[in-house]
């Protein structure tokens, strides 16, 4: 008996009820395949930088500084992508740079979906005094400008990638709070919360095994758009200086050293700002296409 | 000894203004091996009692009982942790919509295998067999190839059987049921009520049944609870109650149901007026309002429940000393 696909719980997510829903939907949904193939394509650029870059991306040579990549008058396949004011290989520092504002964009992530969603369905779950505080929480939260807050906590700590993604952390889980709570808020009143309770689970246990799967595919979508979020505010960030550290690449630093050429040489910025491009929209590809398979109604 | 014994419960929710008095003052008790249907319609406080013996009320509401004891042990007196352990444990729960019922996300086989690993502190090998053991002993095919499946792949009577495998999962000793066949269709309601029956006889579970429908009570219990507004209006053996109703409320349940032997007979009997609001306080008997035999002295003071022959008990003045004593009671 063939099931229809319709039938099934929004939220089924077992591996074979993914791959079932894969197969059959990636053909009428573009923007899931589309998304997905470039952010895969990003990610072993990503990895595997060291292979494919041509050059170090720290090697300095002041001979040949701002060459002009291939594809304009002057440019060379030495340096596909030319070279930037000290003369580092631009297509090296793409790719290396991408490393970072993935594993910004991740671990981000999966910090701040940790806070939001464990708020979230604390508060959905618990309500009344529980939801309070969780609501007075999120409203402090948002009304705290980022980047005057970070500009503070980066001035008072000093700039580190780490301290970059907390920060991030600290700022981007509203998204995973508001969704997930008011999700809880449905769910803690199904009748399969109080079978679970009937069976004698406890309220903890409850919220990771019963609810939880439950939350797993708006959550996912919520994931993807928050991802580019961070990226932007990563590249945001290494821009005003308080992100990356020089020597190391990351997109919005390449922008930011790049801005004194920008009349210049333009394609300086212009090549960063398109891979910044292009990889946000690949993730909000991915995270509309996702929306459809996942959050049907 | 009574697997449970509920002395004077009483169930209080706070709704808006006022306060919904959900279940006024009820005795129930159940023996081992016995089922005990509990009657009403919608509204009446079947459920409520229910959740409150499993402390499953909504948050805001008030239990109070003198007495709510499972196998001698005082419930109200437990904390949290000491509840949970007897939740699944010791009372199982089955409810009315096997789909809600099931979380959507996860296999059959898990869901029952997790409840006995909770209890029993099991291995994942030894909660599968008992799972495949149960699935076999509430009638599934192949209980295997079932584990692997999910809640939204299985029809509704497989469901509901899956249900009961799984309120048993850890050899409860007493089994609350809310209108567990409610939600089948009339031949696969036989099924699981012979299932419920024969595996009640097997393992000498004691059985609370809430329902609304006298055919399923006729097929299942062994004692019966009239409740109304709240409260037990009529109690005794199924046999007696059946063949003598005393309170008015209970007469007109059975005046409702279909009679097949003479369908010419015209309309189905209906009660009529509406379930007076358990928001404001009830005086006198809560069924004068809509019942046939009503006097003056039922709006005078609340009636309490009067032994009648063969250990039936009613809540109606009339029941007691008999329709005789009408014109002393009129003029009193």
């Amino acid at each position: 008996m063939t099931k229809p696909i319709s039938a099934t719980p929004s939220a089924v997510l077992s591996r074979t009820a993914v791959l079932a829903l894969l197969t059959r939907w990636c053909p009428h949904n573009w923007r899931l395949g589309l998304g997905s193939s470039i952010l895969l394509l990003i990610l072993l650029c990503a990895i595997f930088a060291p292979w494919l870059a041509p050059h170090s991306p720290y090697d300095q040579s002041l001979t040949d500084r701002l060459l002009r990549p291939m594809f304009m008058e002057g440019g060379s396949w030495a340096h596909p992508l030319g070279t930037d004011h000290l003369g580092r290989d631009y297509l090296s520092r793409l790719l290396y740079g991408a490393r970072f504002s993935l594993l910004v964009g991740f671990g981000t992530i999966v910090l701040s979906a940790f806070i939001g969603i464990g708020m979230g369905v604390a508060a959905g779950y618990f309500a009344g005094k529980v939801d309070l505080i969780v609501m007075f929480i999120l409203t402090v939260r948002l009304s705290l400008p980022i980047m005057l807050a970070t500009l503070a906590i980066v001035g008072l700590l000093g700039n580190s990638l780490p301290l970059m993604m907390l920060v991030l952390a600290c700022f981007l889980w509203d998204h995973f709070l508001v969704v997930a709570r008011s999700l809880t808020l449905r769910l803690r009143e199904a009748e399969f919360v109080l079978a679970a309770k009937a069976s004698g689970y406890s309220d903890l246990r409850i919220m990771i095994s019963e609810i939880l799967p439950n939350l797993v595919g708006p959550l996912v979508v919520v994931a993807t758009l928050e991802m580019g979020h961070a990226i932007l505010l990563e590249a945001a960030f290494s821009f005003l200086g308080l992100g990356i550290r020089p020597p190391d690449a990351s997109w919005g630093l390449m922008i930011a050293e790049a801005k004194d050429f920008v009349f210049f040489e333009p394609w300086l910025v212009n090549i960063p700002g398109l891979a910044i491009f292009i990889l946000i929209t690949a993730i909000t590809l991915l995270g509309a296409g996702l929306q459809r398979l996942l959050v049907k109604d | 000894m009574a697997i449970l014994e509920i002395e004077n419960l009483d169930v209080r929710i706070p709704v808006g203004a006022g306060v919904l008095h959900a279940v006024r003052n009820i005795s129930l008790q159940v023996e081992a091996g016995q089922t005990l249907c509990i009657v009403g319609e919608s509204g009446c406080g079947k459920s409520m009692s229910l959740l409150a013996i499993m402390g499953l009320l909504p948050r805001t509401a008030q239990r109070q009982a003198s007495a709510l004891r499972f196998q001698g042990t005082e419930l109200s007196c437990l904390n949290a942790r000491q509840m949970e352990d007897i939740r699944g444990r010791g009372i199982g729960m089955i409810f009315q919509d096997p789909l809600t019922a099931f979380n959507p996300t996860m296999s059959i086989g898990s869901q029952l295998e997790e409840v006995h690993m909770r209890h029993m502190g099991a291995g994942r090998t030894v909660a599968r067999e008992k799972a495949i053991s149960l699935l076999r002993q509430v009638g599934i095919t192949s209980p295997e190839s079932r584990l692997a499946q999910y809640p939204h792949e299985l029809s509704g009577g497989l469901r509901q059987r899956v249900m009961i495998a799984m309120a048993l999962m850890c050899d409860p000793v007493l089994l609350l049921a809310d209108e567990p066949t409610t939600a089948l269709d009339v031949t696969i309601q036989a099924q699981v009520l012979r299932l419920l029956k024969g595996l009640q006889q097997k393992l000498s579970i004691a059985i609370v049944f809430v329902t609304h429908d006298l055919g399923v009570v006729a097929a299942v219990a062994d004692r019966i609870a009239v409740m109304y507004a709240g409260e037990v209006v009529e109690t005794g053996s199924v046999r007696d109650v059946f063949r003598a109703p005393q309170h008015p409320y209970t007469q007109a349940l059975f005046g409702c149901v279909p009679d097949i032997a003479n369908v010419t007979a015209g309309r189905l009997g209906t009660i009529p007026g509406r379930v007076p609001s358990l928001v404001t306080p009830i005086q006198g008997c809560a069924f004068r309002e809509r019942c046939a035999k009503a006097m003056e002295a039922c709006a005078m003071a609340a009636v309490s429940l009067k032994p009648h022959a063969d250990g039936v008990f009613s809540r109606c003045l009339l029941s007691a000393e008999g329709i005789n004593t009408d014109e002393e009671l009129t003029h009193a």
